[in-house]
């Protein structure tokens, strides 16, 4: 009889659990070459879920006579892996730096596969990594399950503290922005043309906003644009060649933050406001409903904070 | 037989037992809240439970942090509603909230605390002793309770903002005026290491005569600097609000708030 149960318990156990341990979970990620050298894997415009595993985000690489420069490492430790095996398929060069731009989980959590490595990334970035990583990475596990398995948090181990360098044939600036989250970088190769814009610009994409100061992204925006790039890969969404996707994120942000406001004068109160209808403008941005709620919490109790008038105090009387 | 098939039967013959031992007293919880039975007994008392769609409960699918969850609970269509309550069934403190409406309407919107994804239930308690339950089951990762507030841990001031109050009224086109107010207060929980609970406990609203027309106890799970929505009915009958209350420490919240603000 025991002989006949343990087994039972064990299948179970096994098919009540996330799918995957039956089967091997792959990102399948295949490199798409934008330019001489530069390549990208391009996830989709999904939110994190069980199926998409966190490959919600744009990673990409650029093959420089010197070595490799790797831009973000994914949502996991298996992409990261995944990550690592297609650059060795395209070059033997080997891998010589790692840049970090933000500190949101699905960017930085595929760093153990690149262990050994330079990991760059802004001072405020290490920071932020250091102390909010570990809680990103367990909530990543709630929300794709065992694709992160074996995941750990490695916090970016160099600070980038100037305006670029030249490697191995490419001269690459380093601009240090803000907005999106407490600190983001972009980074044009002035040799390509290519901007990885980072979590700044989003392409048909709803934009995310957990660390966002949507003033400071107006900015950057704003700065960003003036560069003199011929593609652009935005952080979520397809590469492109022209201003569209600034367009995009710019007129999304400015709604946002009018809607909130206007919500805010006239009374409505934060249910209300995660329930509002999304205008047809913005109907074609992946993920745009899930997003506005999630915008919703992340910024509207600041709103009230700033708009709701002080009382008058009887507290002395 | 093995030693693990006789604990088998001995684990599921507990399961039978506690089904029978209350069979027939707590109504099925449509949420199938393990906590249901310890709300049915602890905070409703045993009394009689109706499953309600008229008790609405508004929350997010998915909460995004955990420290301001918003709900919003409105009961549409039942009379003589005497007072609300808003628990969170798998809160280390269930109950966030109870609201007597007195001249009020018997809604209300603040925001919560989570511990982990739960269902978050409002009771309404109508004259004829029955509780009217409704809830809503939002996703949420884990820590919300646990995590000191910011104003603790930032090395703010808080102190001398402590008990602030912020106010706006709306009037409605319904003749209820909405009051949004904003205490400035930590609203910790105690189970955080080394700070002790420190919360609002009570947040009234009197017209101009004194005369109360809402109240709401609040508890720990409350989120940090409370927002509190109300909507009380005959507005025009008073120039303003008083707000008044007290936190477990004793200190005092006591503000006005004007109906139509100076132009």
């Amino acid at each position: 009889m025991k002989r006949l149960l343990l087994p039972l318990i064990f299948m179970f156990c096994l098919s009540a659990s996330a799918p995957g341990l039956s089967e091997a979970l792959s990102y399948n990620l295949k490199p798409v070459k934008i330019a001489n050298g530069t390549y990208l894997f391009e996830g989709s415009k999904e939110h994190f879920n069980l199926e998409n595993g966190g490959n919600i985000v744009n990673t990409g690489f650029i093959v420089t006579d010197k070595g490799v420069i790797v831009i973000d490492t994914g949502p996991s430790a298996s992409y990261g892996y995944e990550m690592y095996e297609a650059i060795n398929k395209v070059t033997s060069l080997p891998v010589v730096m790692v840049i970090i731009t933000h500190h949101h989980p699905d960017h930085f959590l595929g760093n153990q596969a690149f262990s050994g490595i330079p990991i760059w990334a802004l001072p405020e970035t290490i920071a932020a990594i250091r102390t909010e990583g570990e809680m990103m990475s367990e909530n990543l596990y709630r929300l794709v399950g065992d694709w992160m398995l074996g995941t750990e948090v490695i916090v970016p181990d160099n600070s980038i503290n100037r305006s670029g360098q030249k490697i191995g044939g490419h001269r690459l600036r380093f601009i240090a922005l803000q907005g999106h989250d407490n600190a983001d970088l972009a980074i044009l190769d002035e040799t390509t043309g290519v901007l990885f814009a980072g979590d700044q610009v989003f392409m048909d994409r709803a934009p995310t906003t957990p660390h966002a100061d949507i003033d400071k992204w107006l900015e950057s925006l704003d700065e960003l644009e003036k560069t003199d790039f011929r593609l652009m890969v935005p952080g979520h969404g397809p590469v492109i060649g022209g201003r569209e996707a600034f367009r995009q994120t710019r007129d999304y942000l400015n709604w946002l933050v009018k809607l909130l406001e206007d919500a805010a004068d006239s009374g409505s109160e934060m249910t209300e406001v995660m329930n509002t209808p999304i205008p047809e403008k913005f109907a074609g941005l992946s993920s745009v409903s899930e997003e506005f709620r999630r915008s919703v919490h992340h910024l509207w109790p600041d709103v009230v904070r700033r708009k709701l008038p002080m009382a008058i105090d009887r507290r002395s009387e | 037989m093995g030693r693990l098939f006789r604990i088998i039967i001995l684990l599921l013959a507990g399961v039978v037992h506690t089904n029978v031992a209350h069979a027939g007293a707590p109504p099925k919880d449509p949420f199938n809240s393990p906590m249901w039975g310890w709300v049915y007994e602890g905070i409703l008392n045993e009394g009689q439970v109706i499953f309600d769609n008229h008790v609405k409960v508004e929350a997010p699918d998915s909460a995004e942090g955990n420290f301001q969850v918003p709900v919003s609970v409105r009961v549409d269509g039942l009379e003589d509603v005497k007072e609300i309550l808003l628990i969170v069934d798998l809160n280390p403190i269930l109950k966030a909230a109870r609201f007597v409406p007195k001249k009020a309407a018997p809604y209300f919107a603040l925001r919560v605390k989570m511990g982990q994804a739960s269902v978050i239930r409002a009771a309404a308690r109508t004259g004829d002793g029955v509780w009217h339950v409704g809830g809503k089951y939002v996703d949420a990762s884990g820590g919300g309770c646990t995590v000191p507030s910011v104003q603790m841990t930032s090395g703010a001031n808080w102190e001398s903002n402590l008990n602030n109050v912020q106010a706006q009224v709306w009037s409605r086109k319904n003749g209820f005026d909405r009051i949004r107010t904003r205490v400035i207060h930590p609203m910790d929980t105690g189970l955080s290491g080394n700070i002790p609970a420190f919360f609002m406990e009570r947040l009234s609203f009197k017209d101009a005569d004194g005369v109360e027309l809402a109240h709401f106890e609040t508890f720990e799970p409350v989120s940090e600097d409370p927002v509190i929505t109300l909507e009380v009915n005959g507005g025009e009958a008073t120039d303003g609000y008083s707000i008044t209350g007290i936190d477990n420490n004793g200190n005092e919240i006591n503000a006005w708030v004007a109906r139509k603000p100076k132009p």
